[in-house]
């Protein structure tokens, strides 16, 4: 019985509080908040791909949702991002929303280069991940551990809700991004919390 | 061990399992109140029949704004004085093309000055722009510059806060930081609230102001020309 009750309390917990396993903890002091700067985009901050690409934000909370219900139109969305130059832009994470029936959705952090003598652009991608089936209301993480480099480089999302052949969704809210956030450590400070260092971003 | 022993054990491990609930659901636990009613969820862009949103009940200022104005400038420049003031950007300002639509290929236009207006034939009166905040910063002051040529119509301006759990997918919820009604037809206005220190939760909350057009029949008469958050 006793037994039985440590089990389920375990799980209650861990159930309840999932701080437990999220990969953005590795690396961080203390209880990994504390030397962590996060920025945030809502989903209607991003910029669709062409006049081709129908949504409607969804609920009233700025979330982003595909509504191409037919084949054709533009499925793409991005989000741009201004980071801290010289810190290591360690981890992208992105919520939403998909349910069965939907397109699946591509996630790809790029980095676009050009330095002042170069013409042409270099563009890498640093991290992808597929969000598939009847995710629910998830939350995807994408490692990226790349140095941001302001004066040559460009950083941005690609959000593909999947191919032109067949439609994204079938109503408003059934495909939608809620919010994509950014992870980079802070540089060393006195005081973690309400200390400002100047010049910081 | 006897089974007598496990009950000290039993009982430390649930009171650590109860603290451990109780602070991750107190992370998240808002104080404020909800806004239910179908029609100002409505009126503020969001789902009727969806979740209530939240808002913090402050007594609003009656005082005049340029009581409220020069009270301001008096603390600012005694912040100056006194040397405390940060020279960090302590503020985010958004305009014309910061905001989109809340649905796509709605009859907008920004007058080429980089202005607001929801235009004739517009389906949609709603628009949002992101905003980001400094790492620990303190939300002080809302301020929305209008212009209202329109007897029928105004425009809305709003600060809202989305958050969800830190490590996990989850349905936003949403707060109301701010929000400054247009009424009547002054021309070009200034407006502003006070947002009682509330402090930006940039790991878990994302932020966006919210352009409210009474109507898009209104056209270039009602515009949104910028709208500011001040913070320390």
């Amino acid at each position: 019985m006793y037994r039985l009750m440590i089990i389920l309390c375990m799980a209650l917990a861990i159930l309840t509080c999932p701080v437990w396993g999220a990969p953005e903890l590795e690396g961080s002091r203390g209880t990994g908040l504390e030397d962590r700067e996060f920025k945030s985009w809502v989903g209607m901050g991003g910029n669709p791909g062409s006049s081709q690409a129908s949504y409607r934000s969804f609920g009233g909370t700025s979330a982003y949702s595909c509504t191409n219900h037919a084949t054709g139109g533009d499925r793409k969305v991005r989000y741009v991002f201004t980071l801290p130059h010289g810190e290591v832009l360690e981890w992208v994470r992105v919520w939403g929303r998909k349910v069965a029936g939907t397109t699946d959705v591509t996630l790809r952090m790029r980095r676009s280069c050009m330095s002042q003598t170069q013409t042409v652009p270099t563009t890498v991608l640093l991290s992808t991940v597929l969000v598939e089936g009847n995710a629910g209301e998830f939350s995807e993480t994408l490692p990226v551990n790349d140095t941001v480099n302001n004066l040559d480089c460009k950083y941005w999302m690609d959000v593909d809700f999947g191919p032109t052949t067949e439609a994204c969704s079938a109503t408003t809210g059934e495909l939608a991004i809620y919010k994509i956030r950014t992870q980079n450590p802070l540089p060393d400070q006195i005081f973690w919390d309400r200390f400002i260092v100047q010049g910081a971003n | 061990m006897t089974s007598m022993s496990y009950i000290p054990m039993t009982k430390a491990l649930l009171a650590a399992t109860l603290l451990s609930f109780g602070v991750c659901m107190a992370a998240e636990t808002l104080e404020a109140e909800p806004i239910t009613d179908p029609k100002a969820l409505q009126a503020r862009g969001f789902d009727p029949d969806g979740p209530p949103i939240y808002r913090f009940n402050r007594e609003p200022d009656e005082r005049a704004l340029d009581v409220r104005i020069e009270e301001r400038e008096q603390a600012e420049l005694q912040s100056a004085l006194a040397g405390s003031q940060s020279q960090d950007v302590n503020w985010v300002s958004v305009q014309g093309t910061d905001f989109q639509f809340l649905a796509d290929q709605n009859a907008y236009t920004t007058l080429g000055n980089h202005t607001l207006s929801c235009a004739t034939g517009g389906t949609n009166r709603f628009a949002d722009a992101p905003v980001r905040f400094a790492r620990g910063a303190r939300l002080r002051f809302l301020d929305v510059w209008t212009l209202d040529d329109s007897v029928d119509h105004n425009v809305d301006v709003g600060l809202y806060q989305a958050c969800q759990p830190m490590w996990s997918g989850g349905a936003p919820v949403v707060t109301e930081l701010g929000l400054i009604q247009g009424s009547g037809n002054p021309g070009v206005r200034f407006q502003f609230i006070s947002l009682g220190e509330v402090l930006a939760q940039n790991r878990t909350c994302t932020y966006w102001v919210r352009a409210m057009f009474s109507s898009c029949a209104a056209d270039t008469s009602v515009a949104v020309q910028k709208v500011r958050v001040i913070w320390d």
